[in-house]
């Protein structure tokens, strides 16, 4: 296999081609391969159910797809110069800018996100999440947005300064728009750096585990995504406040920025997992549950439709939805 | 020492701090006028404040949420899709009114929310090495 080893940018986004990891693990089962790369400043893992197909049909396959998320992943980063959000970012002030149309899909199903989370996931708060990792001065409140589709891509109105962090948003488009590609197969699993998206097939089932932010290679729990039922498409995500976090003067400062504040969430949920209908919106809901809180966040979670939600509270607690116990392994 | 002032024994003798002892007025009259008088202010708020307008959403204990942007698509002339951002909702307190415009969307009531509890990681019972792991963003893997 080659793949271009195209240089790394800050955070280890890759700009460009993904970079192939060594000991990707490949073809762990009879009927099976996988791929495992980096890019989006961390670890992608692309397998696949290929019972009967030409092991170099699938390996193209999925050199094909990683090769889209690297591209994809060029676009949408704010870590490079070069990306077409930077181009957007660069001038905040801006009233119209022309994007093109990955970056245009992606801010379309931010404002769905923000729907779903009843505008608690907020693409527009580039200048808060900066300031509480550099410890400058939280910003004012951002200025609306709005967006127009054009033929190829859209425009993007601003009413006053506002920079994007697509983050999450982006991260869980790529992971389903990634797994669509890979539809010729009977099951799929998408992981990108930790956001998951699956299509469990009739025989395969997936086990997903969820990492103990506390203990290195220690997991809270284990959720089995089960085969044996029509192929369906299912999105498993986490989302906390534990691992960017930073400390400043005037106490610690993490990067969830609660959008009715601006500022940091105050909240006792340290991670939140959730298992919903796409990685986006599993990522969505996850991020909205550790802003608004166990209480609120599980309601909120409830009336979006999650499948599954496993907590772990500021007390050391593990809680889940009742809901859970049935993805449970 | 220059400058320094000495206590004059007598201000501090206890003949002149001790209070003197008279003759004081009956209190009862002037409690009733007070006690007359804070229920009438009562009856006059009460007065004006059930003659407010009801606003959606008033009159329940229910708290109600309003959509300061609205989150709908609409067409511009152009024919084109335009999409609001929906960003900000504000709880209501109970007899505050939403602002001019704002869609206001009646809370659910609450209801007892049921969870899981354990302690002991379950991935002690795992049948099978898991294929990914779910972290937050930039965690070890």
């Amino acid at each position: 296999m080659t793949l271009a080893q195209d240089s790394i940018t800050r955070a280890g986004t890759v700009a460009g081609h993904p970079q192939a990891l060594p000991a990707s693990g490949r073809s762990r089962a009879s009927g099976e391969r996988d791929l495992v790369f980096a890019a989006m400043g961390g670890r992608v893992h692309l397998h696949v159910t290929c019972p009967g197909s030409r092991v170099g049909a699938v390996d193209r396959d999925l050199r094909m797809v990683a090769g889209r998320i690297g591209a994809w992943a060029g676009r949408l980063t704010r870590f490079s110069p070069d990306s077409d959000l930077s181009a957007l970012n660069r001038d905040p002030s801006r009233p119209v800018t022309v994007v093109r149309p990955t970056l245009y899909a992606v801010m379309e199903r931010s404002l769905e996100v923000a729907e779903l989370t009843e505008g608690i996931v907020d693409v527009g708060l580039l200048e808060a999440r900066l300031a509480a990792e550099t410890g400058a001065e939280l910003p004012a409140e951002g200025a609306p947005w709005g967006l127009d589709r054009r033929r190829r891509g859209g425009l993007v109105h601003r009413d006053g300064p506002v920079r994007f962090d697509l983050d999450g948003v982006g991260k869980g488009w790529i992971a389903d728009r990634a797994l669509a590609l890979l539809s010729a197969y009977p099951a799929a699993l998408v992981d990108a750096d930790g956001d998951v998206a699956v299509r469990t097939g009739a025989e395969r089932p997936w086990t997903i585990a969820i990492a103990d932010p506390r203990r290195d290679g220690v997991d809270i729990a284990t959720l089995d995504l089960a085969g044996g039922r029509p192929p369906h498409r299912l999105g498993v995500a986490t989302s906390g406040t534990s691992v960017h976090r930073w400390q400043h003067v005037d106490g610690s400062r993490h990067h969830l920025i609660d959008p009715r504040t601006g500022r940091p969430a105050v909240t006792d949920v340290v991670q939140a997992t959730v298992v919903a209908g796409t990685a986006l919106a599993a990522e969505s809901l996850a991020k909205s549950i550790v802003i608004s809180g166990s209480w609120d966040g599980l309601e909120l979670a409830e009336r979006a439709g999650a499948r599954a939600a496993v907590l772990l509270l500021e007390d050391g607690e593990v809680i889940a939805t009742p809901q859970s116990l049935d993805w449970l392994a | 020492m220059a400058g320094q002032v000495t206590p004059d024994p007598a201000a501090l003798s206890p003949e002149v701090r001790a209070p003197r002892a008279h003759k004081r007025p009956d209190p009862r009259p002037s409690r009733l006028m007070v006690g007359a008088g804070a229920l009438a202010a009562l009856s006059v708020i009460g007065a004006v404040l059930g003659r407010m307008p009801v606003t959606a959403g008033q009159g329940s204990a229910t708290p109600v949420m309003a959509d300061t942007a609205s989150g709908a698509a609409s067409a511009d002339a152009a024919g084109t899709s335009r999409v609001q951002r929906p960003v900000r909702y504000v709880r209501l307190k109970p007899g505050q009114k939403a602002p001019p415009g704002a869609k206001v969307i009646r809370e659910k009531a609450p209801t007892p929310r049921v969870v899981v509890h354990w302690v002991t990681p379950v991935t002690q019972t795992v049948p099978r090495t898991p294929v990914a792991r779910t972290v937050q963003s930039g965690a070890p893997r």
